[in-house]
């Protein structure tokens, strides 16, 4: 699926491992194809990233060896896929 | 501790359902006086508290009309899914009744099955309050 960070999650996959290797569990601000930084919280990260480009898309993650989904239940979500 | 109740008559078909205003963050709406620049307006849904959903979902039309930009993407899986789906995530105010406010809430952008809800309330904001659902009385109760 195309989603309008793409660019954000491939810059993640190209730094992921030495992400891991630096700030396992931590959350990782990506605006484009620039890391811009580490926060202890993704609350932390958020600040930075609307105080640098207020209300545009970027990327704030939290860097893990494996994503898990969200999962639903219910039948509510009426997704495809 | 805030809270309201809502007492709905068919509550057993409807679901517990609220009129919810959903709005940008406070950090998003503080940088974006900072900056001078317009801060988006929260709009009225109808939300449903949906324990059997893990995060809280806001619908692209919710998305579209209070015009924020993601801030993260993540996976779903529900039971029309034959593999997990990717969406955007945003991050926003849920205004609840009777001055009931959760600020910093983390939204999926799904479509919703159900035409009389916009938003699904998940376990990610009921992790911080108390829900009392009372069957026999059709009411439920929602403290934060």
């Amino acid at each position: 699926m195309t989603t309008k960070l793409d660019t954000e999650l491939e810059t993640y996959a190209q730094h992921k491992e030495e992400l891991l290797g630096r700030a396992r569990e931590r959350f990782v601000l990506i605006k484009g194809s620039t890391v811009v930084g580490v926060f202890d919280s993704p609350a932390d990260a958020l600040q930075k990233g609307y105080e640098e480009y207020g209300n545009e898309p970027f990327l704030v993650k939290q860097v893990l060896d494996v994503d898990l989904p969200q999962n639903f239940t219910s039948f509510e979500v009426a997704l495809q896929g | 501790m805030p809270s309201f109740t809502n007492q709905i008559a068919n509550l057993t078909q409807v679901g517990p359902i609220a009129e919810v205003l959903v709005g940008p963050s406070q950090a998003l709406a503080k940088a974006l006086q900072v900056k001078g620049s317009a801060v988006p307006q929260p709009i009225r849904v109808t939300a449903m508290v949906d324990t059997g959903a893990s995060s809280t979902v806001i619908t692209p039309s919710v998305v579209q009309a209070l015009g924020v930009q993601p801030v993260g993407v993540q996976q779903m899986s529900t039971p029309s899914t034959q593999q997990p789906v990717v969406v955007h995530q945003y991050d926003v105010s849920l205004h609840f009744p009777n001055g009931v406010t959760v600020h910093g809430a983390r939204a999926l952008e799904a479509p919703l099955g159900g035409q009389h809800i916009q938003c699904l309330i998940g376990r990610d904001v009921l992790q911080h309050g108390v829900l009392i659902y009372i069957g026999y009385a059709r009411q439920f109760t929602l403290s934060f």
